[in-house]
């Protein structure tokens, strides 16, 4: 299913580095900051996306 | 005026003769007796019907009944008229593959820079030119019903072989829209016609004088739709079987012999709606070892794939499929062949879930397979 939606993001004109799909449990609360930092920080350093240009 | 008062008055139906005939000849009321066309009338006649009532959802506005009205009742028309008011009434249907079709065309509406002609390798296109190849949605069909093989990559290089082979490089565009047809018929009309402008001032833009269709729902809604929402259009909607049947006569197309019994699909947007019955039987014919057997359900009475618009998709949809192609089967066939990708959607699905041995093939990848070049 993720890779489904990767394919269908880059047809549609959408970076697909701003799609990530990552399995935490509750117990990784460190892992859980640790990648939505990193995730933030990577959507940020892209730029305003093509769907917020075309709005 | 109640909406309902108006909505009867718009689409006639006061004629209604409350025969029963759209009941008895509608697909869905035989398997979901819930759903009956004569009662959604005759409860709006007397202002019982509402916008509320989920089973408008149901109908697959396959046009079987309003072709055998005798007093002429467009119910499909009536049905999307219905649906256009509920849905401003926050009644929608059920959107089937969890609405994901329904976002990847809200996405189209906000004019993103798509890369939809990925799919393109050996055929010849154009960036200008007389003639525009409208693909449809088949490159994100490809990606979103991989698993049931949609093959609908496959089918849109065919249809540029063919396009190519008739002596045309047609332009192909990485910002066409979807035609709208879907917004449509789920009653978002908004959706339609932004879609719809957006398409438009594309082929303005592109210079085409012709767009050419493979599938039936872009091409009846082109034609059909397009210029009750915005007027005559500054070109012509040619289907590719017309396109090709005038290259057939010239006789510039030639076809290797190989032999398979095959048994045709009329799709509704293509046979009732458009009234193309004919073109795809006789394309099928002129093919050497090709042998046409007629299912009993076949032209004006040929029934629907089961869903329209990737909604409501239910057991229904499943046992309209599964009749439909058991019937395939019967006549001796060994491939159903269709002419449009959703109906190919649609029975693989089902051949795959039922596991049925018939072969589902799309009518431009036969021709495709057999032309020489």
């Amino acid at each position: 299913m993720f890779n489904m939606t990767q394919e269908l993001v880059k047809i549609l004109g959408i970076d697909p580095a701003r799609l990530r799909l990552e399995w935490i449990s509750s117990a990784e609360g460190t892992r859980f900051a640790e990648v939505a930092t990193e995730f933030t920080e990577q959507v940020k350093s892209l730029g305003p996306s093509s769907l917020k240009q075309a709005a | 005026m109640t909406a309902i008062a108006e909505l009867i008055d718009v689409t006639q139906t006061y004629f209604c003769l409350d025969c029963g005939v759209c009941t008895g000849s509608c697909p869905v009321a035989k398997v979901f007796p819930d759903f009956s066309p004569r009662q959604i009338i005759e409860r709006s006649l007397y202002e019982l019907e509402d916008f509320s009532d989920d089973t408008i959802w149901s109908c697959l506005t396959c046009a079987q009944c309003s072709v055998r009205c005798p007093a002429d009742i467009d119910f499909p028309e009536f049905v999307r008229l219905m649906r256009d008011e509920a849905h401003a009434q926050g009644f929608d249907g059920i959107p089937a593959h969890n609405g994901m079709l329904q976002t990847i065309t809200d996405i189209q509406t906000l004019g993103i820079g798509q890369n939809r002609n990925f799919w393109i390798d050996e055929g010849q296109t154009a960036d200008k030119g007389d003639i525009f190849y409208f693909v449809g949605c088949r490159p994100y069909f490809d990606v979103v019903f991989r698993d049931i093989d949609a093959g609908s990559i496959k089918g849109a290089r065919n249809v540029l072989k063919i396009i190519n082979a008739c002596g045309v490089k047609p332009v192909v565009s990485n910002e066409e829209k979807c035609c709208g047809h879907d917004a449509l018929w789920n009653g978002n009309e908004e959706k339609f016609k932004k879609l719809a402008e957006s398409n438009l001032d594309l082929i303005r833009s592109s210079g085409a004088k012709k767009v050419v269709f493979s599938c039936p729902e872009g091409f009846y809604t082109f034609k059909n739709f397009y210029p009750k929402y915005f007027g005559d259009l500054e070109f012509e909607p040619v289907h590719i079987l017309d396109f090709l049947a005038d290259k057939l006569n010239e006789g510039s197309i030639e076809f290797e012999e190989k032999d398979e019994v095959v048994t045709y699909h009329d799709p509704c947007r293509l046979g009732r709606l458009a009234g193309v019955y004919d073109a795809p039987r006789k394309l099928l014919e002129s093919i050497p070892g090709i042998e046409l057997r007629e299912m009993p359900r076949s032209r004006e009475n040929g029934v629907c794939c089961g869903t329209t618009g990737w909604m409501n998709c239910s057991s229904c949809s499943k046992e309209i499929q599964v009749e439909r192609l058991t019937e395939a089967s019967d006549t001796g066939a060994g491939t159903l062949v269709t002419a449009c990708p959703k109906c190919q959607i649609h029975f693989r699905c089902a051949k795959a879930a039922f596991d049925l041995e018939i072969e589902v093939n799309d009518l431009y990848d036969i021709v495709a397979d057999r032309l020489k070049v």
